[in-house]
């Protein structure tokens, strides 16, 4: 495999493929993945009972993590067509495929 | 008398609540971070938004086996609703063709009546 546009391979999801779809399922997966890392490193941050030389490294590898490891960078986009907006967070559908007519 | 306790007996008293409901003694309200520990996990249902796709989907498995059946609910369900759909159209045409032409016909707008007569043979007199 010469070109595979992310940095770490993964399969692909099983409902509707688009371009953003994927960049999306992407972060997903890596934010699943290192969450409880992240999560250790935040409480360590945190913790202002801890040694504070800790909390700050602690703090700046939190900062050196990718981007596509946090929660903020993924959005809830419709299952059926791939966009972004007015999506039914419940049904995980845009209100276009929604609208059973 | 009324008997008003003291801030010592107060604070063993949240002590004894913390321990028995398993929360964190503190009293003074120290940072400890233990609101990001205590918190729970979220990747396992953020990963399967878009589904999982190590789960065969039906539609895979009847792909796998063609000489089985299997009944897809969905589908059942949305031809039930598709059959339904197309009785209310019928059912709709059924009352347009008998309401339509009368409410026309009441309002003078229906088709003209027939002569029951020839057109006469002299035509106009010039």
């Amino acid at each position: 495999m010469g070109n595979f546009r992310f940095p770490v391979k993964f399969k692909l999801p099983s409902s509707y493929i688009n371009h953003m779809i994927l960049r999306d399922h992407f972060k997903r997966l890596q934010f699943a993945e290192h969450e409880v890392t992240s999560k250790a490193l935040k409480y360590i941050a945190r913790n202002t009972q801890l040694p504070p030389r800790a909390r700050l490294e602690a703090q700046l590898q939190l900062a050196t993590m990718p981007n596509y490891t946090r929660y903020t960078q993924v959005r809830d986009r419709c299952v059926n067509s791939g966009t972004a907006r007015s999506v039914l967070k419940k049904f995980r559908l845009n209100r276009v495929s929604f609208d059973p007519c | 008398m009324s008997l008003i306790p003291n801030k010592a007996r107060l604070l063993e008293l949240v002590k004894l609540r913390c321990k028995v409901f398993n929360e964190n003694y503190n009293p003074t309200n120290i940072r400890t971070g233990s609101k990001i520990l205590s918190s729970k996990l979220k990747g396992p249902t953020v990963k399967d938004y878009y589904g999982n796709p190590e789960i065969l989907s039906l539609r895979q498995v009847q792909g796998l086996h063609p000489e089985m059946k299997f009944a897809d609910p969905a589908e059942v369900y949305r031809l039930k609703i598709h059959a339904s759909y197309v009785l209310l159209y019928f059912d709709y045409l059924k009352f347009k063709i008998l309401t339509f032409p009368p409410r026309r016909k009441r309002r003078g707008k229906g088709a003209p009546k027939k002569k029951r007569e020839p057109p006469s043979a002299h035509g106009k007199k010039k």
